[in-house]
């Protein structure tokens, strides 16, 4: 899954960039509201943290601006702001959700689960794929009661499949769910993972559970 | 606790009960005496009519009565009672009523032992005037009565109007003889009709208080409706609703320079609440922001700490605390110079050290970021103010300006004294610009040009801070822009008499 913080305070952005990322997002990190209205237009996030109060652009404007142009990412609001004046205004703007620091880390990554969840329409975090089972909130993917050892961007993948079930998945659209702003990867990198991921599923005897449509790119039945 | 309906109330009623009473009384006593006056009117008419019946011929007194003319004092039932005495206190003669009861004649008839001539002993009879007395008695027949007696001369009347004249010629009016009459009726009908008239006043007295009673309080609460009113509006205004006003218009005269006051100190509560409200959440907002940090790395590094760059969360945590103690020092600080709980110490303060002491200190950031401070060009002088606070007031000033300028700007301090005061102007090109509105805010706590907070030194108190204590000092503080450079001035900071300082450099 990928994210977008947009942040003014580098602490926060040190904390959060460092702490999602170990949990298997990908992050990348805007300073500031213009900064981050134009991550957020060209960017395929999954989740939006914002903060109201950034330099030259604030939180409203830049949430104003992304609902605008149709974006329908998930949007949560990360503010100092504590007044139910702000809450509403955030959430009539667009948001999804509102969290006020200070926070627990635990919490703004349970919110941005639901969030996820939300945006595939999954209710809960485990989704059966009938020969394994993908628990997205553990980022871990089970066989009966062993667990796959799977790498993080191969997790990211199934884990993308899995909310998509059904859909055919452009390897574009995979390449960008695995790479943040500042790094890039082929499109041959996506075909790597999902081979390792093949492999690692047929030494449990799992075959055929994602499939390649020729020319499209792949899906899980 | 006291209720001015209840006072108002309470007050009216008694006084309208008063009223009443001593004006019952008053028409009480007025219509009785009248009546009274009225029945012995009456009463005496009936005696006068006796007085004329009765003539002297020259030779006796006699009364010239026809009880079928005054079938009153022959009746059988409530009769009416006349005696008529002589001067020299002998019955004349007395009503067929007092037959009825004989045995109570002797008691009503005048003291027949007296001396006789032109004295009426017994009634009280003096002179040769008439005389009207009226007395209270109780009647033969036991009903309680009313009894006017009459001292008259006895009119000279004869048949023979010729003996006639030469009697009233012959008998000097001294000689002729006297009498008395007394009449006697019931009076129970008098006390019968003062009986009721008192029952009558009485029930009106009693309708009229009932209706003070019932209208009193309900015409106390009408006029008192206006004050309710404004008791509830007032009752109305919470925390939540500080924006309401009573309503000051169309209100009595009494109401509203009242309702218009009370107006005006909710403006200032208004102001003062949300000036409060603002600050708290200013407060809140500037202590949550290095709160949040401090707390997500700290989580963040104790989940992963063999995250690669877990050594510089250290530091980062240790920032944001300084930046939490400054915050709550300064305002701390600000507190108390606004609740004027700061003690000022005054003493020598050598301006120039101190403005070298505060360069050097900001040293580090100015060569890190490029930045100069100019020296001032005229030798700072030695001040009198507290050396503590001008320290503090002059290391906000100087950081401030460091703080918004430019990497590689010159900052200027200028210094000017004068009649005993000196001038102390501190200014820097501005990084983020501005504007001659933004300068009315600039004192103002919490105002920052940039919405977003700086997790750096400056959470926007520390001119408001300046101001704070350069008005408990005595100074006057003054910001402006001009070429595209921000100025500070404090000024009438008083110069003291001791040697002043070499220029820094």
């Amino acid at each position: 899954m990928k994210i977008l913080v947009v942040e003014d305070s580098k602490k926060l952005q040190k904390s959060l960039r460092a702490g999602l990322r170990r949990l298997g997002y990908v992050v990348d990190i805007a300073a500031d509201g213009e900064q981050g209205t134009a991550f957020a237009m060209h960017g395929d996030y999954d989740v939006i943290v914002l903060d109201l109060m950034l330099p030259r652009k604030s939180g409203l404007e830049v949430l104003r601006d992304v609902r605008a142009s149709k974006c329908n990412t998930e949007v949560l609001i990360l503010s100092a702001r504590d007044q139910t004046r702000d809450r509403i205004a955030g959430l009539q703007q667009g948001a999804d959700d509102y969290l006020v620091k200070p926070f627990s880390f635990d919490e703004l990554h349970a919110r941005i689960q639901a969030l996820v969840r939300r945006r595939f329409k999954q209710k809960t975090p485990i989704i059966d794929l009938g020969p394994i089972r993908v628990d997205t909130s553990l980022h871990l993917a089970y066989h009966g009661a062993e667990c796959f050892d799977f790498t993080p961007s191969e997790m990211s993948i199934l884990e993308y499949l899995a909310f998509n079930r059904g859909r055919v998945i452009a390897p574009e659209t995979l390449l960008n769910q695995i790479n943040d702003a500042n790094s890039y990867s082929s499109r041959n990198a996506i075909e790597v993972h999902i081979s390792g991921l093949r492999k690692k599923l047929r030494a449990e005897k799992i075959d055929g559970l994602i499939k390649t449509r020729r020319g499209f790119g792949y899906f899980i039945e | 606790m006291r209720s001015i309906s209840k006072t108002i109330t309470v007050t009216i009623i008694i006084s309208i009960g008063l009223i009443l009473a001593l004006g019952q009384v008053a028409i009480d006593f007025a219509v009785t005496r009248w009546l009274t006056e009225q029945f012995d009117t009456a009463m005496e008419a009936r005696a006068r009519a006796l007085v004329t019946l009765t003539k002297f011929d020259g030779s006796e007194v006699e009364l010239d009565f026809a009880d079928e003319f005054m079938p009153e004092f022959e009746a059988p039932a409530e009769p009416q009672y006349f005696e008529l005495f002589l001067g020299d206190g002998s019955l004349l003669e007395r009503s067929h009523s007092f037959d009825e009861n004989p045995a109570l004649r002797s008691a009503d008839q005048p003291d027949r032992a007296a001396p006789t001539g032109h004295r009426f002993p017994g009634f009280g009879f003096e002179d040769q005037s008439d005389e009207v007395v009226f007395t209270d008695l109780r009647l033969p027949d036991g009903r309680m009565g009313r009894r006017v007696a009459i001292k008259f001369i006895v009119q000279i009347e004869n048949e023979d109007e010729l003996l006639e004249d030469l009697l009233e010629d012959q008998i000097p009016l001294q000689d002729r003889p006297r009498a008395i009459v007394r009449f006697s009726r019931e009076r129970e009908s008098l006390d019968r009709i003062r009986q009721h008239f008192h029952l009558f006043i009485i029930g009106i007295t009693l309708i009229i208080l009932l209706a003070v009673v019932v209208s009193v309080p309900r015409l106390t609460r009408a006029g008192l409706r206006p004050l309710i009113r404004m008791k509830d509006e007032i009752g109305a205004i919470t925390p939540q609703t500080m924006d309401h006003r009573v309503t000051d218009r169309g209100q009595p005269i009494e109401i509203e320079p009242i309702a218009s006051q009370f107006n005006l100190v909710l403006d200032e509560i208004e102001k003062a609440f949300i000036r409060e409200r603002q600050f708290s959440s200013d407060v809140a907002h500037e202590l949550r922001t290095p709160v949040a940090e401090i707390r997500s790395l700290a989580e963040v590094g104790l989940r992963w700490p063999d995250e690669k760059d877990i050594r510089t969360y250290f530091g980062d945590i240790h920032e944001s605390a300084q930046h939490l103690d400054r915050l709550i020092e300064n305002l701390l600080y600000l507190c108390r110079s606004e609740e004027g709980n700061i003690e000022i110490v005054v003493g020598d303060v050598d301006l120039g050290k101190l403005l070298d002491e505060i360069r050097a200190s900001l040293a580090a950031e100015c060569e890190s970021r490029a930045i100069r401070i100019d020296p001032p060009a005229n030798a700072p002088p030695v001040v009198v103010a507290d050396p503590q606070w001008l320290e503090l007031i002059l290391q906000n000033l100087l950081s401030n300006a460091v703080s918004h300028s430019p990497n590689g700007a010159n900052l200027g301090i200028e210094i000017d004294a004068d009649g005993g005061y000196c001038r102390l102007e501190i200014h820097n090109p501005m990084a983020i610009p501005l504007t001659a509105e933004d300068i009315d805010h600039v004192f103002q706590r919490f105002w920052r040009k940039d919405t977003a907070r700086e997790t750096g030194r400056h959470a926007g108190i520390g001119l408001s801070l300046v101001k704070s204590y350069a008005d408990l000092m005595g100074f006057d503080i003054d910001a402006w822009v001009a070429d595209g450079r921000f100025h500070i001035a404090l000024s009438r900071i008083e110069v003291s008499g001791a040697t002043t300082s070499p220029p820094a450099g």
